[in-house]
């Protein structure tokens, strides 16, 4: 399966382009924390049936 | 005669409901007692002495003239400060709701209140359950009981704290990856994840909308069954709440555990993560206790534990994000450092990845429910290891770490912690009992068999008062 960048922009630019403020310590401890969810997403980025929904679909019945 | 601070609920209630007991003494004792040491130990954020000294009264009135409403009626208890309570400020340990004062109560608030419950004080949490141990909020953090100079884990930190230390009889954590069984873990008590929608979230603020859970937590299971009579109730207002009939928890923790199957999950703690040996020796020693009970032991296997992690990891920071987002731009200082840090991530995950992520999820689900086709509960550690120093801690939350605890929000199956003896330096070991969505009625039952069949519960913290005086 094609594996697209799941950050294709620097965390720097991101995170100006959504408002948020960091200062340098903190924007490193970021960096490796978003490396991990990088890491996570990658991880389960494989081929899935389409019969294989999320969890919480939208349910409207009641009991 | 065993001291007042150190009555289960369980003993504690028949003397209450015989008026052999009065409310109004039991409740002065705690609140001295949280005068006394709760400087050094930072399990309240706020003690409510006025208020809780009118409900005992009111309690102490109702059983008086015959009104006695049940096990916990005449009950010191302590809520996590993310349950909110009608006129009493609810911070979430956070500068940004310090001044945050609910219209009205959380349902689960509103339920042990109607039970008859007394309630102390509002309890020390992790900023908004997700910030770590901080040292730059408005409040201290919260220290461990059975060495001052340790961390009691969070979330729920002072939960875990207060009743380890006998400063409240019950108390009310939340578990979004394992914030009531970590706190429970190292506290030295017993804490319960519940199943997911058994206990409402309605009134709790949120920090991952599909994987919170509340849950009591107590020095006992057996106690923890008596919270959850109260606690397990349909509420329409939380789109989570399921319409469950109500196990008999009370009933359940005085029946035996002979024939039952244990399912060890033994790669997540052999394979999968590196624990401490007096930990893998504590639950080693846990299953000869349970095959002496007459149950029959097995290994199994689920998915490793970084499955669950990375799945746990997309989830939770995205649905944190996503309630977080507006304030954490238009003022960040009030947040504290760990906090701004765990919660930003969110924003650095795609809309694809976490659709992936509840997608997996479904499948980690199915999983475990054909594992529980051949067995009743399953084990495994709740912490890889005792309770570090306070500041220690580090970044519980990296990969490189993985929680024995999250993989069961994913499941929203319920899982309890329990002490499964001491360290050499005399801090709590910990074990994890999971069950069967709705079968937290067994999963508490099997606590409780392992609590009386061995002696963990009749050691208390003994040395921490002498510690926060000497401190004073």
């Amino acid at each position: 399966m094609t594996d697209t960048p799941a950050t294709p922009i620097p965390i720097e630019a991101k995170l100006a382009e959504y408002g948020l403020r960091v200062g340098p310590e903190t924007l490193e401890s970021l960096k490796g924390s978003v490396a991990d969810l990088e890491a996570a997403a990658r991880n389960i980025r494989v081929k899935r049936s389409y019969l294989q929904e999320p969890v919480h679909a939208l349910r409207l019945w009641t009991k | 005669m065993t001291a007042l601070h150190d009555l289960t609920i369980a003993e504690a209630a028949p003397l209450l409901k015989a008026k052999k007991l009065s409310p109004v003494e039991l409740t002065a004792s705690y609140l001295s007692r949280i005068q006394a040491f709760d400087g050094q130990l930072n399990a309240f954020i706020r003690v409510l002495p006025e208020q809780a000294m009118a409900a005992a009264r009111k309690a102490e009135g109702e059983i008086m003239k015959g009104g006695y409403k049940g096990p916990l009626h005449g009950v010191p208890i302590g809520l996590k400060d993310i349950y909110n309570t009608k006129g009493i400020a609810t911070t979430g340990h956070s500068a940004l709701y310090k001044d945050h004062v609910p219209e009205a109560d959380a349902t689960t608030t509103r339920l042990l209140a109607e039970a008859g419950t007394i309630l102390l004080g509002k309890l020390s949490t992790w900023e908004f359950a997700i910030g770590g141990t901080s040292f730059d909020l408005p409040w201290p953090p919260a220290k461990n009981p059975w060495n001052l100079a340790h961390d009691p884990a969070g979330s729920s930190s002072g939960s875990g704290a207060a009743i380890a230390a006998g400063l409240a009889m019950g108390s009310m954590g939340t578990d979004t990856g394992g914030s009531i069984r970590g706190p429970a873990a190292w506290c030295g008590i017993s804490g319960l994840k519940p199943t997911y929608g058994l206990v409402s979230r309605r009134g709790i603020l949120p920090l991952s909308f599909s994987l919170d859970h509340g849950g009591p937590m107590c020095w006992t299971s057996e106690d923890c069954a008596l919270m959850m009579e109260v606690l397990a109730q349909h509420d329409p207002l939380d789109p989570g709440s399921a319409d469950v009939a109500k196990p008999d928890f009370a009933g359940s923790v005085q029946k035996d555990v002979k024939g039952l199957r244990i399912g060890v999950v033994r790669h997540f703690f052999e394979n999968d993560a590196e624990i401490d040996p007096e930990i893998k020796a504590g639950i080693e020693a846990a299953l000869v206790t349970f095959r002496e009970l007459g149950c029959e032991v097995v290994d199994v296997t689920l998915s490793p534990l970084s499955a669950y992690g990375d799945v746990a990891a997309l989830i939770s920071r995205s649905e944190a994000f996503a309630f977080h987002e507006e304030t954490l731009k238009a003022t960040p200082e009030l947040y504290g450092e760990l906090a701004r840090q765990r919660i930003m991530m969110g924003a650095f995950i795609r809309a694809c990845d976490y659709v992936n992520a509840l997608r997996e999820r479904g499948r980690l689900i199915a999983e475990i429910a054909t594992v529980f086709e051949s067995v009743d509960v399953l084990i495994c550690p709740t912490m890889p290891g005792v309770a570090p120093k306070l500041g220690e801690l580090g970044n519980m939350m990296s990969r490189s770490r993985p929680s024995f605890t999250r993989v069961f929000n994913l499941t929203g199956s319920p899982a309890l912690s329990v002490c499964s003896g001491f360290s050499a330096a005399g801090l709590p070991l910990n074990m994890q009992i999971i069950g069967r969505p709705f079968q937290d009625d067994l999963v508490l039952r099997v606590g409780s068999a392992f609590e009386k069949a061995t002696a963990f519960r009749d050691l208390r913290p003994a040395q921490w008062a002498q510690q926060a005086l000497a401190a004073e």
